[in-house]
């Protein structure tokens, strides 16, 4: 009984030490986040890239219902129009001595949603 | 003649006498003598001690450290916040004990085993000092708060001690403790992943029932380590009967060894003083057999 019990004992022991050694990292938290990946923006159109940008962002308060200040953003037709007047990206890239900064109270847009815009107003705003 | 015959009877009482002394030498010198209670418990204050709890004695720890004394009467010195650590550990053989608790300080689980390899002695076998060695994993489980991948080896960190002790006749006994903290995860490339440690205990016995603690552990320079402290700590340890209690006071917060040894921020002329208590609560599970063989 006593053998049977050393032998279960110096099994757990082994398997212990050896899951131990096994596990031993040397991680930092620098190299454990990921880099962000690359900005797509080689094509931009309102349908596919800029309105999921309005609806996470500016639809709350830019919609045909509600339409704060006059800008309609949840419609082509109506988006199309801060977007060529220079409006739009005066708002969102926090142009200085532009009176509004968009999202209004919150956080810039992420440079990537940034680029986006800026490549969809330089192409000619395609739908 | 007289002085003869007293000369006499005196010689005999003196050989009777060297001869029961020879006895009794013989019979000691055919005898180990193990130190016994080098600490009260398997503790010094917040570090692991030589001691083990018997074959067949669970062991109840029940580690509750208060806020900081300088957070001021708002937060009545400290008793408004708390750090604890609820644990069991169970001495499987004599020389083999594990066990396993939970901290609320990074709601970190720990699991450990301390071997005791070597028993301090005298008598028929001499052998100067206790040795054995502790190992301990522990696992952060707080939920992540970035958008990082969630590696469950992310969240562990090991810990191996090797525990030298003497005890010095009936009142004094000093315990050397050289620790390796291993984490699998630091914050930036230039912590160290692989921290060394010397730890030092002592112990006073003023009674049978009462002892005076002292704990320091020293943190190796070029580690990457300059804004941690030493971690210090004094206690007062009661032994009543099942229980032992010990009172102390420490500049660490946290109650397992990767938290006090590599962790700790306060600064005791700072005023970051952490009142604290352990219970120990002995449950003997069965009839332990005898220690000295």
């Amino acid at each position: 009984m006593k053998k049977q019990v050393h032998r279960v004992l110096s099994f757990l022991l082994y398997f212990f030490l050896t899951a131990i050694a096994f596990s031993c990292k040397y991680y930092n938290e620098e190299n454990l986040t990921p880099p962000p990946p690359p900005c797509d923006t080689t094509i931009v159109t309102y349908t596919a890239t800029i309105l999921p940008i309005f609806e996470a962002n500016c639809i709350v308060c830019h919609s045909t219902e509600i339409g704060s200040g006059g800008i309609i953003l949840d419609t082509y037709t109506d988006a199309k129009v801060p977007a060529q007047n220079g409006m739009l990206w005066n708002a969102v890239s926090w142009a200085p001595g532009f009176p509004y900064q968009m999202p209004k109270g919150g956080a810039q847009l992420p440079s990537c949603d940034l680029a986006r815009i800026k490549k969809w107003i330089d192409s000619g705003v395609p739908q | 003649m007289r002085k003869l015959l007293l000369l006499f009877i005196f010689s005999q009482s003196v050989l009777l006498y060297s001869q029961d002394s020879l006895k009794l030498q013989n019979q000691k010198a055919n005898k180990v003598i193990y130190a016994d209670e080098t600490f009260k418990a398997s503790r010094i204050i917040l570090g692991q001690s030589i001691e083990n709890p018997p074959n067949g004695v669970l062991t109840l720890l029940i580690s509750h450290h208060f806020g900081a004394l300088n957070s001021g009467f708002y937060n009545f010195f400290g008793l408004d916040q708390s750090s604890t650590r609820l644990g069991i550990e169970y001495g499987i053989l004599n020389w083999l004990a594990a066990g396993i608790g939970r901290s609320t300080y990074q709601k970190t689980w720990d699991g450990y085993f301390k071997f005791r390899i070597l028993r301090q002695s005298k008598g028929a076998r001499i052998m100067p000092l206790s040795f054995a060695v502790f190992t301990n994993i522990t696992v952060n489980t707080l939920k992540l708060t970035t958008d990082r991948p969630d590696y469950f080896d992310a969240r562990l960190s090991y810990c191996t001690e090797l525990i030298l002790a003497r005890q010095f006749g009936n009142i004094f006994s000093l315990q050397l403790t050289p620790v390796w903290v291993h984490k699998n995860l630091v914050p930036t490339p230039r912590d160290h992943n692989d921290i060394f440690a010397l730890g030092a205990g002592v112990s006073f016995r003023v009674s049978e029932t009462i002892s005076l603690n002292g704990e320091y552990y020293y943190l190796f320079p070029g580690q990457n380590l300059d804004s941690y402290t030493n971690s210090f700590s004094i206690s007062c340890d009661i032994k009543a009967g099942a229980h032992v209690f010990q009172l102390f006071l420490t500049n660490s917060q946290g109650n397992f060894e990767e938290a006090f040894i590599t962790g700790t921020q306060g600064k005791w002329f700072n005023g970051d003083i952490y009142f604290g208590f352990n219970i120990h609560r002995l449950f003997t599970l069965k009839t332990p057999k005898p220690r000295h063989k």
